[in-house]
């Protein structure tokens, strides 16, 4: 029998698992809409992305909205795959039936 | 009876289905987008089609012309969709959406030779309409893009 596939420890996270989501179902989203959506605040958002960047699971870009400077995001193929496994892993979870004592 | 772990992952679960909905309710579609698109997708069939009949530099302004007046609605639209929603999703994005994607590029291939054929034929007035009859179905198909979209994020 195969082991269960692990969740991914970076997405984990409530708050990144809900930034993956929301990023993952956009092709890219703007920093003050993703950081209402999370009601966090600049700097707790800011360091999510930078954990998430730094594996290569999202990606930023500078530019504008409403006529204001700010950062777009978006997340390449690595970082939406790295959440389709992590919600087949918790699928598998739930799936797996308790050994009998 | 479920362990921890399996509690956490049915809420994680749950939390990624309420984002997803979330994601859905939030989109709108500006007003008249889908129109908008449709515009200039006529306009783009139409100036292939139109260089077809004219020679030289004549034929470079209509089809040039046709594509960069229809990338600037496109543009425009682009634009007003990003301003209302705080975000962007292309009809490229991965998903079931990627069949309704087909479908319209699909219609506007079909659409331009179509046209092209009218053209070549001098049945300028054909070509229009088959360019108009191609934009009415791309707005049709963005807009039914639109709505799986938003259901496939529900689902």
């Amino acid at each position: 029998m195969s082991s269960p596939a692990e969740p991914d420890r970076l997405i984990h996270p409530p708050a990144r698992l809900r930034l993956m989501t929301i990023v993952c179902s956009v092709d890219e989203i703007e920093f003050v809409t993703l950081r209402e959506r999370l009601d966090v605040s600049d700097s707790v958002l800011s360091k999510h992305l930078t954990v998430l960047a730094d594996a290569g699971y999202v990606q930023t870009r500078k530019g504008s909205h409403e006529g204001r400077r700010t950062t777009w995001v978006t997340a390449p193929r690595k970082g939406r795959r790295a959440l389709q496994r992590h919600v087949a892993a918790l699928r598998e979870m739930i799936a797996l039936v308790p050994d009998e004592v | 009876m479920e362990s921890n772990e399996q509690v956490e992952a049915r809420e994680a679960l749950e939390a990624v289905a309420l984002e997803r909905a979330e994601t859905g309710r939030r989109y709108v579609v500006p007003s008249g987008y889908d129109e908008w698109l449709g515009l200039a997708v006529a306009l783009l069939v139409f100036g292939i089609a139109l260089s077809n009949t004219v020679d030289g530099w004549r034929g470079t302004l209509a089809i040039v012309g046709g594509a960069l007046v229809a990338a600037a609605i496109m543009g425009a639209q682009v634009a007003r969709f990003k301003r209302l929603n705080g975000m962007w999703v292309s009809g490229l994005i991965a998903g079931k959406t990627r069949a309704v994607t087909a479908v319209a590029f699909l219609a506007e291939a079909v659409g331009i030779v179509a046209a092209v054929v009218a053209a070549r034929a001098d049945l300028l007035w054909l070509a229009l309409a088959i360019s108009l009859a191609t934009g009415v179905v791309f707005a049709w198909v963005s807009r039914a893009w639109s709505r799986r979209y938003v259901a496939e994020l529900g689902a």
